[in-house]
């Protein structure tokens, strides 16, 4: 349970320093100087890519400890942090538009593909479950890492192939 | 019907500027700017007025519509 009570505690620490941040930075000269950037749309895609991957793989690997030890939270905690930044960049340049029309576009695409392919991936996960080879909790950390994959590699691939 | 568009010639007319300055100078990324190029991805009317601003041209000599199959 020692393992259990240190993610607890990385991710409230998380949570608390990203809260203050969030609250202290843009009163900050340093705030000014920060704005959305193409590289930051590309690396926060890729980034979903890589959490929505290693989540499922350790879902796969460890299905009873993912949930135990919370470890589904701490592998969304880099793509949350982020999304946190993201809106940040809003309220620091609170007024003018932080993505662009066709980044827009391109992330409600994904975010259909994203939806409608989720539906074949959990009536997989529900009869996986009906044959008991799952058990528990476990169809959520599936379902939100199977969703972040498709949505972040589908909004990677509109962005630059349409 | 598609929409065509003269934005490279327009680029080039304008001290061949890059796609990047032409991004920046309009608010919106590089990568939409290729889109809008290939053809890819058309523009929001207020888009368009900001890139027809952008060059002094009417938006006319910008885009056009063509017929598919040619």
């Amino acid at each position: 349970m020692f393992i259990e009570k240190l993610i607890k505690l990385v991710l409230v620490l998380i949570f608390v320093i990203a809260i203050l941040v969030y609250w202290l930075l843009p009163k900050t000269a340093f705030a000014k100087s920060l704005k959305m950037h193409e590289t930051l749309f590309t690396l926060t895609n890729l980034i979903g890519i890589l959490c929505g991957l290693t989540g499922l793989a350790m879902t796969m690997v460890q299905p009873e400890k993912i949930i135990e030890y919370h470890l589904w939270e701490l592998i969304a905690v880099p793509f949350a942090l982020v999304y946190l930044y993201w809106l940040l960049l809003g309220k620091i340049n609170s007024g003018k538009e932080s993505i662009d029309e066709k980044q827009v576009f391109n992330m409600t695409s994904a975010a259909a593909f994203a939806w409608i392919l989720s539906i074949p991936v959990m009536v997989f996960v529900f009869m996986l479950f009906q044959s008991a080879v799952l058990d528990g909790l476990v169809w959520f950390p599936i379902f939100f890492f199977q969703g972040l994959l498709i949505f972040s590699a589908a909004t990677l691939y509109f962005y630059k192939n349409a | 019907m598609l929409l065509g568009n003269h934005l490279k010639r327009c680029r080039f007319d304008k001290d061949n500027i890059t796609q990047e300055a032409l991004a920046n100078a309009v608010g919106v990324s590089r990568q939409t700017i290729i889109s809008i190029e290939r053809g890819r991805f058309i523009p929001s009317t207020l888009l368009a007025l900001r890139l027809a601003a952008f060059f002094e041209k009417p938006l006319e000599q910008i885009f056009f519509i063509r017929e598919e199959n040619r």
